[in-house]
């Protein structure tokens, strides 16, 4: 089993952000920066070896751009760095489907495409529900998303964290139209309501083609995860930027230790979560 | 030059476990001495945690527990007077014991054992801040002035849980900061537990200049938001240690003040020095002692 580590959540921009704010920039060079700093992992001191770098979302959601011009400065980011760097196309269902999504398959090997991106709340649609509203127009923006994930053994990731359009159990239905399609539950529905992670625990727990992201989840939800679901289905997450890998991955790493602070995890368990089971899900070889 | 003192200004010590909010089987003095003195580096420097502010077990204080005030700060007691250089005696104050004696005991604690801070979670003892509608306001009036009259006899800061419905909501440390401006209160995490309740807790601390926040659970965003709100000064560092680990705690709150942005928000050095312990050392009075 791998020990590289592998941060599939990272987002590069050579501007501010238009959505969320946050700037001046974050290129690409500091993310690889940031990406050989010293991290302290159980003791001994390592580096991250490979990043999922997505584009600033806002770019995917004002300005009318298409999916090409959304992630030029990633394209170019991932030639410069074909070792070091994969892509997560996020796609924005609303502009973007059906006509676009032909230009993921192009990217598949050119850019290292190893998943694909939703985010809900950015692009403001609900996923299919249950119920035929708005379940049956949520199924034309996502499900040829999905198809797509499927023909090319992707994982897709989704974004979760806040009502209305982001609740993890809201992936649900989806889930379980397409159980081979791994589904990565980014921040576990903590990115701005830390409680939610109980309900992605509860998610993960019964649906298993879902995975669950650390970003932005508090320690006791972190411990909660690793009784509920086990260290396979975990995945250590940055966000970076605008968060910080250090603390990120310091928050898995503690899963070491003895509780109360952590659960005393096993190395190789920690490993899997902080690298091994993106490694097997993304097909990323480190 | 000396360099500044770091001061963890929220943990908690228990030789069982924690019941209610579930961490177990035990988290001793020395386990938190050891956490206090693990190897890490903060601003470049290797660095212990100098002082922390040390509670019992929250679970130990609930409205159902077979223990009294005593009892639930016997421990804490023990510990600060093996390591009193270190350890820092923390109250937590069920309302509701107030009258059964507990009054009694607080002032010998402070007065003889040089406890320094007072701990309020609403949440868990079940009651409303003071609020303006008559009923339940003036319960809660009842509960919690001679608290608060209490710490400002005795210069104590008090630091109030927030961070979930329906109690712990931070808006509603507002009116009771104003009531008692010159009590020093402690929004703790920022307001942000369960529920995303910064901003809130950021626009008491603008409007209450006796009011500061801590900084566990909270996420690197709203750190940097606090300090652009209301400065450096009246931001404190916490850990919240146990269930959360002080050398993370640390790293998250060092890399949002000092990395530049969009990481961080580029604060001069002497800034994160205030938050990281010496707006503390002021709130504790330690300079002073």
């Amino acid at each position: 089993m791998t020990e590289a580590i592998i941060d599939p959540h990272c987002h590069i921009i050579p501007h501010r952000e238009p959505v969320w704010g946050w700037g001046p920039r974050f290129t690409v060079e500091r993310l690889i920066a940031m990406m050989d700093a010293d991290y302290d992992v159980m003791g001994e001191t390592k580096h991250v070896e490979k990043a999922v770098v997505m584009t600033g979302l806002g770019l995917t959601a004002v300005g009318h751009r298409s999916l090409l011009e959304a992630h030029q400065y990633v394209l170019e980011s991932i030639k410069k760095y074909p070792d070091r760097l994969y892509l997560n196309p996020v796609i924005n269902p609303r502009a973007w489907v059906p006509n676009e999504l032909d230009l993921v398959r192009q990217w598949k090997d050119q850019y290292n495409v190893c998943m694909m991106k939703l985010h809900p709340s950015m692009h403001n649609y609900y996923l299919p529900s249950y119920g035929p509203y708005p379940g049956e127009e949520s199924k034309k923006l996502t499900y040829p998303v999905f198809e797509l994930a499927k023909e090319l053994g992707l994982p897709i990731m989704i974004h979760m964290g806040e009502s209305p359009y982001s609740i993890p159990a809201q992936i649900a239905p989806i889930a379980e139209t397409f159980p081979d399609v791994p589904i990565l539950c980014a921040h576990s529905g903590a990115n701005n309501i830390p409680s939610n992670a109980l309900d992605a625990i509860l998610l993960a727990r019964t649906h298993e083609n879902v995975y669950l992201g650390t970003s932005w989840v508090q320690m006791p939800e972190v411990v909660q995860m690793y009784y509920a679901i086990g260290p396979n289905k975990i995945f250590y997450e940055s966000d970076c930027s605008p968060r910080a890998m250090a603390p990120s991955l310091r928050l898995v790493t503690n899963l070491h230790l003895a509780a109360p602070l952590g659960v005393g995890a096993s190395r190789d368990d920690v490993y899997k979560m902080i690298g091994g089971n993106v490694s097997t899900l993304c097909h990323i070889v480190a | 030059m000396t360099t500044p003192m770091i001061i963890d200004a929220l943990t908690h010590i228990s030789p069982s476990p924690d019941h209610v909010i579930g961490w177990g089987p035990r988290f001793l003095a020395e386990d938190l001495i050891a956490q206090m003195d693990a190897p890490r580096k903060v601003l470049g420097e290797a660095a212990r945690i100098d002082k922390a502010v040390v509670f019992p077990a929250l679970g130990d204080t609930v409205p159902t527990s077979p223990l009294s005030f005593d009892q639930q700060h016997q421990y804490v007691l023990e510990s600060v007077g093996r390591y009193p250089d270190r350890l820092i005696g923390g109250l937590i104050l069920h309302a509701r014991l107030w009258g059964d004696g507990a009054e009694e005991s607080v002032r010998r604690l402070v007065r003889q054992h040089n406890f320094r801070m007072f701990y309020i979670h609403p949440s868990l003892h079940k009651y409303w801040l003071p609020i303006k509608t008559p009923s339940e306001g003036e319960g809660s009036r009842q509960l919690l002035y001679p608290i608060f009259e209490c710490a400002r006899e005795l210069g104590i800061p008090i630091l109030i849980h927030t961070g979930e419905q329906p109690y712990s909501v931070p808006a509603t440390v507002d009116y009771v900061a104003g009531q008692f401006p010159d009590v020093n209160i402690i929004v703790a995490h920022i307001g942000t537990q369960g529920e995303m309740f910064a901003i809130e807790s950021l626009l008491v601390a603008e409007r209450n200049p006796n009011v500061y926040v801590e900084t566990s659970f909270a996420q690197p965003h709203m750190l940097i938001e606090a300090v652009h709100t209301i400065g450096p000064d009246r931001v404190v560092f916490g850990s919240n240690c146990p269930p959360l680990e002080p050398t993370e705690e640390l790293m998250g709150v060092e890399e949002a003040l000092r990395l530049d942005p969009p990481i961080g928000m580029g604060l001069p050095e002497d800034g994160v020095r205030k938050v990281l312990g010496g707006n503390s050392a002021g709130l504790l009075s330690l300079e002073t002692r």
